[in-house]
């Protein structure tokens, strides 16, 4: 009897474990989750101050970075990246920029915004995304033209940010400069390709914010 | 309803029982499960499932027992934008529904003595469900308890005439009062079909 017992249970933990089921990761990270967000009091159906820009700064082969690992806060290719990850990234974010209808400008050429490009690594003040069809809220925080970015809450991941900073209106806002733009691209961490999809990420960027135009 | 299930099965239980060969039957099986609800959160026919159960023959007609159920549920979503107030998202997602149930329940054996025993049952308790959704390497997860209603039509196939061993196959439908308004899931339903082992025991 007791050996019918065994049997029906070791069964019964065959089939629970063959029943407990998650997705393969490798499955999740074909694609790099992209979220977009945009300041509703500047951008709405009666305006768009996209349309009042003309010029933008973006520092070229460089990126930002904060890290709670590293000290580091920039990456550069070849000197504390190893590979090429950063010059294609920021290229493709300003030849997007550019697309969209906007010229290139040096810092002191009274740029209308600016765009940052900043790498999070396990950074413990950052929301990451929101379910899709739900929305949480977003506390955004601009410490300074360079300053480190961003939010809220928690993150252990590696998320790439790219933000859009009011300088045109900078008198107007109270001294202040306001971040009218953000793009969240993640996990950098555990991608197969992380040059490869984070461009492909970049470019989902731009195509979800049809309003990021001159026209 | 659960009190109306407790007082029919004590008065079966009063009724004088012939003699028999066995007097309950413990069984474990796989499980397939069809969702008929909610196709757009996992409408895949899941069966990565399983069943647990123990049953207690009170007469040759009558029997009641306790039973846990499991099931794995998932879908695929494709890569897409989803809008959202001030922004967008664009992610693939994969859905999954973990749905296990421990219930209790009352069976009416439509003849006993011979090596098909085919039976009727209703079955009532609790269905846990967690709803979670996962998406590059993130997550969100929603649990939910509720009331779920089984009634099954199956039979027993006792593998030679006075074997102790014994097969089960059985079709039900599900109902579960659970609902998750995080991912707008309404009311859970469902039809499994169990195909399983018995082994009767005295």
């Amino acid at each position: 009897m007791m050996i019918r017992w065994l049997f029906l249970s070791g069964l019964m933990v065959v089939i629970f474990s063959s029943c407990m089921r998650a997705p393969q990761d490798v499955d999740l990270v074909k694609y790099m989750v992209v979220q977009t967000e945009y300041d509703t009091e500047v951008i709405n159906d009666a305006t768009n101050i996209f349309n009042t820009y003309g010029t933008f700064v973006l520092r070229q082969d460089t990126m930002g970075y904060v890290s709670t690992i590293v000290v580091d806060t920039i990456l550069v290719d070849g000197f504390n990246f190893d590979g090429e990850f950063v010059t294609p990234v920021v290229d493709r974010v300003t030849e997007e920029v550019e697309n969209a209808g906007f010229l290139r400008v040096e810092e002191d050429q009274n740029p209308d915004f600016a765009v940052k490009i900043v790498v999070l690594e396990n950074f413990s003040f950052f929301q990451t995304v929101s379910y899709p069809g739900y929305y949480s809220g977003y506390y955004g925080y601009y410490g300074g033209y360079y300053g480190p970015v961003v939010s809220t809450y928690y993150s252990n991941f590696v998320t790439l940010v790219i933000e859009v900073v009011d300088i045109k209106n900078y008198q107007a806002n109270g001294n202040k400069y306001n971040v009218i733009w953000s793009s969240y691209i993640g996990d950098l961490g555990v991608t197969l390709d992380l040059t490869g999809k984070t461009l492909e990420a970049v470019d989902q960027a731009f195509i979800q914010s049809p309003y990021f135009s001159k026209n | 309803m659960f009190r109306i299930l407790i007082s029919i099965l004590f008065v079966f239980s009063a009724v004088r029982t012939k003699a028999q060969l066995y007097q309950s039957a413990f069984h474990v099986g796989w499980n397939t499960l069809v969702p008929l609800s909610d196709k757009e959160y996992t409408g895949k026919t899941s069966s990565a499932g399983v069943r647990v159960g123990f049953s207690k023959f009170i007469s040759d007609r009558f029997g009641f027992g306790i039973e846990g159920s499991y099931n794995t549920l998932d879908d695929y979503v494709p890569r897409r934008t989803y809008e959202i107030p001030g922004g967008a998202i664009t992610t693939d997602v994969y859905n999954y529904l973990y749905y296990f149930t421990i219930m209790a329940n009352g069976q009416y054996y439509f003849k006993q003595g011979e090596r098909f025993i085919p039976y009727a049952s209703l079955g009532m308790g609790i269905a846990f469900s967690e709803y979670r959704i996962f998406y590059n390497v993130f997550e969100d997860t929603d649990n939910r308890q509720s009331f779920v209603l089984r009634p099954e039509v199956g039979t027993l196939f006792r593998i030679k005439e006075y074997s102790s061993w014994g097969l089960k196959s059985s079709l039900s439908y599900d109902f579960a009062a659970n609902k998750s308004d995080y991912f707008g899931v309404d009311n859970f339903s469902g039809i499994s079909f169990q195909f399983g082992i018995v082994l009767f025991t005295d």
